[in-house]
């Protein structure tokens, strides 16, 4: 494809990996996509033999242990979002809250009961207290605003910052009150990968 | 009052989708992405406001992952690929015939289809061949929807028009959608099949002056704690039908 598909925002490890299978050269061996996402090499093994399971990536020659390492190629090119599989290959829905992100910024308007039916796949339900968690978290950020009734949302339209669902993160912190000062502060964990 | 909260907790997965005009619009959108090659591939939904052309289009798009923007009446040719690129999380090229470009490159590759609500502002403003050049370069399934008017303002662009493999018009609501619709939205008042059918008259069928209703409905249940309305506990309380207030005597 002539037109250079560069996704935009923060990449998770998953995505870099992806970007990076799609921007070297075919083909390619673990080391040179560990070297280009800057991902560690075991996250790397991981998605690439899902990936080996999906048939999006082949095998192209297969290597051999501490000699001569196995190259890939990409077969089925999906595109600039990174492809959700689980380790044996078969399709991973979008994750319950970037349904719910979606559902939202189209219905802009809309009740926690409403939003769970339309976030929901048959396969892949979101529960009402999920939703209701979400939506707090959503409007302590300043995405949707209460709509008056209980459980009632509205989107707020400038809020619309992208297809990515906002992530909420946890963190750990060491606190020492002797000092009031927070000594250690943890990664953050909790994000979509 | 927290126990009888929901006497009609029946599960809610599916209860969008029986809808009349959700199902019309599913079955139809799967019948587009999965057509043989030598079939067009737009759908046009059309119909009245208010009738959940919106609601279908969720589903859709839930359903089969698909993009959605909603157009605006301000919006260019390139505002409505630079909408487009951000739901597929791209970084946006330089220029227009660039932009253009990477959306038909990555609809070939990802084969998500397209859903373009208030398409109307497209038609309006003269650039609804955008579509047909996304359409054609990649081939994707692309939904359009829009207002009563959206067939006629299409017939103007013949290369669009015959690109149209079905054409779904909104229907209003049936019985059965207010049914449905009271399960979703009336959860802690159980709303008689006697006001049903009254505020499905005087909705006329709309389905979001249904959902006031019932909401209306609903509330009045609450305040007065009734666990059922129906036509007796409802009396003769004026219900919303959309009409401009008439004059008072």
């Amino acid at each position: 494809m002539a037109a250079t598909l560069k996704p935009r925002g923060h990449l998770t490890d998953r995505e870099e990996i992806w970007t990076a299978i799609r921007a070297l050269p075919q083909p390619w061996t673990l080391v040179d996509i560990a070297m280009c996402s800057k991902c560690e090499h075991g996250k790397v093994r991981d998605y690439v033999r899902s990936l080996v399971r999906a048939n999006i990536v082949a095998v192209t020659s297969p290597g051999q242990p501490r000699r001569v390492p196995t190259q890939y190629t990409l077969a089925d090119d999906r595109g600039v979002s990174a492809p959700r599989v689980r380790k044996d290959g078969s399709p991973l829905p979008p994750t319950g809250r970037a349904r719910m992100w979606k559902a939202m910024r189209i219905l802009k308007v809309f009740t926690e009961a409403e939003l769970a039916e339309h976030a929901s796949l048959p396969e892949a339900p979101v529960a009402e207290g999920e939703v209701h968690t979400y939506c707090l978290w959503l409007a302590r950020g300043g995405y949707l605003r209460s709509g008056g009734e209980r459980d009632r949302w509205s989107f707020i339209p400038g809020r619309d910052t992208g297809a990515k669902a906002p992530q909420v993160l946890r963190i750990k912190q060491l606190y020492d009150p002797n000092t009031g000062e927070v000594v250690y502060q943890s990664k953050t964990e909790g994000g979509d990968e | 009052m927290m126990q009888n909260d929901s006497p009609v907790n029946t599960p809610l997965a599916g209860r969008i989708a029986n809808l009349s005009n959700v199902s019309m619009c599913l079955g139809s959108f799967a019948k587009a992405i999965n057509r043989e090659s030598h079939l067009p591939g737009l759908l046009v939904m059309h119909g009245p406001s208010g009738y959940g052309k919106t609601t279908a289009a969720t589903s859709a798009s839930m359903m089969f992952d698909a993009y959605y923007v909603q157009c605006r009446s301000s919006w260019t040719r390139k505002a409505f690929y630079l909408a487009l690129l951000k739901v597929m999380n791209i970084d946006p090229a330089r220029t227009i015939y660039a932009m253009e470009e990477q959306i038909v490159a990555q609809l070939a590759l990802s084969r998500l289809p397209v859903i373009i609500d208030e398409a109307d502002h497209l038609t309006d403003r003269g650039i609804i061949e955008c579509v047909r050049d996304i359409y054609e370069g990649s081939g994707a399934a692309i939904l359009l929807i829009g207002e009563e008017k959206l067939p006629g303002a299409l017939a103007r662009w013949e290369r669009i028009h015959n690109r149209v493999l079905e054409w779904l018009p909104a229907q209003p609501a049936t019985l059965a959608d207010a049914r449905a619709l009271a399960d979703l939205y009336c959860r802690s008042v159980r709303v008689a099949d006697d006001l049903l059918e009254l505020i499905h008259t005087a909705s006329k069928g709309v389905a979001r002056r249904i959902c006031v209703n019932l909401e209306r409905v609903q509330e009045t249940g609450r305040t007065m704690g009734h666990p059922q309305m129906g036509l007796a506990e409802w009396g003769d309380t004026p219900l919303y039908t959309g009409d401009a207030p008439s004059r008072r005597r």
